[in-house]
């Protein structure tokens, strides 16, 4: 694992979740160990693999869990202690906690009460048409699938516009069409000035609504910040440089003379893969060599500066 | 009650009350009338002491514990095991306006089937003043359920197997040894609920003066039984407080 690289998430809003020195063990296994950190408003991915503690971290955020060690801040407040904090909460958590003997529309409905809300009916449909789930309000949960219970869970912490969303998982047992129905949702609840936290060990669904970062592995603070700006941080590691042009093979043979160019490979499907320890430099020099030999550059697409590759790299070593 | 705690009532009355859970609710709150309306129909003669093992023994001594046990031990033991307490603790609110609510509705369900079935059972059991022992009797069942659903759905917060617990307890304590070994009433939540009810009637509650069924005196009864209570509500919200919820 690389080490811990730190860049501040925080929009200049002060902090949304605050943690400080917090550690979480469960007799002899530690979950979770010294995390620092600050999550700012916006969407907030918070990413690792299965096993990393990101449950165990969403539920020490939420109050659920106590710390072993340090404390946590939740909107200002101690979320043990503070319980007045739900009301300006939506939580979703990882497990399929929905009671199976109620209709899709009574759980939204408990849940608006739990919150002390007196919501209008038509509140409530509204918050359950927002997941696409009208169609089967009146049904048991018992007879939800398993997306189908995600996205009532879903209904019910949107129920109250809560100012912060804390999310665990919840795309497990979602397919592509609702993947999709919830990034939607969750952009607007950004847009409407609402902060989102996600957790995810799926990459392109944090990657989708969000470029703000914390990486958990092993229990630890691997990363956290703009994900581009950790694969930028990581300047150990050369970036790998997809270049479709006129002429390849002439274009290749100069780039490799380039001091930023490490080597340079042909694909099969006639592009070619640069690999740069430089990507600025990289981009300065390219269109000036292009123009010179005169070749037509038609795309340039660098292939790792995505959060799989930061997230590999960081985890695997 | 708040629109929190009034759910929360409601909505632990609709998970206590599952067909099968209440069948065999049902079912133990009817032995009691099924013995009294039978043995009326075989005209069998009802002497003090078959009263009193009726009274004390079956209902008092074993059925309520053992209903009260049925039903308040998965209070919070089964939402902690499907998860659903979740619900319950991201609530605004402070732990006990969730453990009240709960206890409350477990008692009602307990008592109310029994206390209907207990009333009517003293009104064919007894000839001299039935139905003052009847309303008496059905007041102790009441007091009773507060009492063991306190400390049953307490018992739920702190282990998966607190039914089991319960059996031991119910069984081989509250029907058992606690009538078996003197001065053991003073720790039995039924042995205080008797003396209670033996002041307020003491034709439906004739204890012995002496011996392993003494009860205890009224004073310290009234002590025993609102310390159960409180120490247990206590202890529920003290868990609910210190848990992680998973």
């Amino acid at each position: 694992m690389q080490s811990h690289t730190e860049i501040d998430t925080r929009n200049g809003n002060g902090a949304i979740v605050s943690l400080d020195s917090v550690s979480k063990w469960f007799g002899n296994v530690v979950a979770v160990s010294d995390i620092t950190l600050k999550i700012g408003s916006g969407i907030t991915g918070l990413l690792g693999p299965n096993g990393a503690g990101k449950t165990t971290l969403l539920r020490m955020m939420c109050g659920l869990y106590s710390t072993s060690e340090g404390s946590v801040r939740l909107l200002g407040t101690d979320p043990r202690t503070d319980h007045d904090v739900y009301k300006r909460i939506g939580i979703m958590t990882e497990n399929e906690s929905a009671y199976e003997f109620m209709t899709g529309l009574e759980f939204v409905r408990l849940s608006a009460r739990l919150k002390d809300l007196r919501r209008e009916e038509a509140h409530l449909r509204a918050a359950i048409e927002r997941v696409d789930m009208s169609f089967a309000l009146d049904r048991k949960i018992s007879t939800y699938s398993r997306g189908m219970r995600q996205r009532i869970r879903l209904a019910a912490a949107l129920v109250g516009d809560p100012e912060l969303l804390i999310l665990d998982e919840p795309l497990n047992g979602a397919d592509p069409t609702q993947r999709l129905r919830f990034q939607e949702i969750l952009h607007q609840t950004a847009e409407e000035g609402r902060s989102v936290i996600i957790s995810s060990h799926i990459l392109e669904e944090v990657e989708e609504v969000s470029e703000s970062v914390v990486l958990v592995v092993n229990g630890k603070l691997a990363a956290q910040g703009d994900f581009h700006a950790i694969r930028a941080a990581l300047d150990d590691r050369p970036y790998h440089v997809k270049i479709e042009c006129s002429d390849p093979k002439q274009l290749g043979g100069e780039l490799a003379k380039l001091p930023a160019v490490q080597s340079v490979q042909f694909d099969p499907d006639g592009s070619i893969v640069v690999l740069t320890t430089n990507v600025a430099v990289l981009q300065l020099d390219l269109p000036v060599l292009a123009q010179h030999n005169d070749i037509r550059l038609t795309r340039i697409q660098p292939i790792d500066d995505s959060l799989e590759s930061v997230f590999s790299y960081l985890v695997e070593g | 009650m708040g629109i929190i705690a009034e759910t929360i009532f409601i909505l632990a009355i609709r998970q206590s009350i599952s067909i099968r859970r209440i069948a065999v609710l049902l079912l133990l709150a009817a032995i009691p009338l099924v013995i009294a309306i039978a043995s009326g129909l075989l005209d069998a003669d009802w002497d003090g002491e078959a009263t009193q093992g009726f009274i004390q023994g079956l209902i008092f001594n074993t059925g309520l514990p053992l209903i009260a046990l049925i039903v308040a031990a998965p209070v919070f033991a089964d939402e902690i095991e499907d998860r659903t307490l979740t619900n319950l603790m991201l609530s605004p609110i402070s732990r006990w306006q969730i453990s009240i609510p709960k206890m409350l509705a477990a008692a009602a369900i307990v008592a109310i089937p029994l206390a209907i079935s207990t009333f009517v059972s003293v009104l064919l059991v007894f000839d001299e003043e039935a139905y003052s022992a009847a309303i008496i009797a059905a007041l102790g069942i009441a007091i009773g359920a507060i009492a063991f659903t306190s400390l049953f759905a307490f018992i739920g917060t702190i282990t998966t197997r607190a039914v089991v617990f319960g059996i031991v307890y119910v069984f081989g304590f509250e029907a058992l040894i606690s009538t078996a070994i003197p001065g053991l009433k003073y720790v039995s939540i039924s042995g205080n609920t008797l003396s209670v009810l033996q002041e307020l009637n003491s034709t439906l509650i004739d204890a012995p003066t002496s011996g392993s069924n003494q009860l205890p005196p009224i004073e310290y009864a009234i002590i025993a039984l609102l310390a159960v209570i409180t120490v247990s509500n206590l202890a529920t919200v003290w868990r609910l407080k210190q848990m992680d919820v998973h």
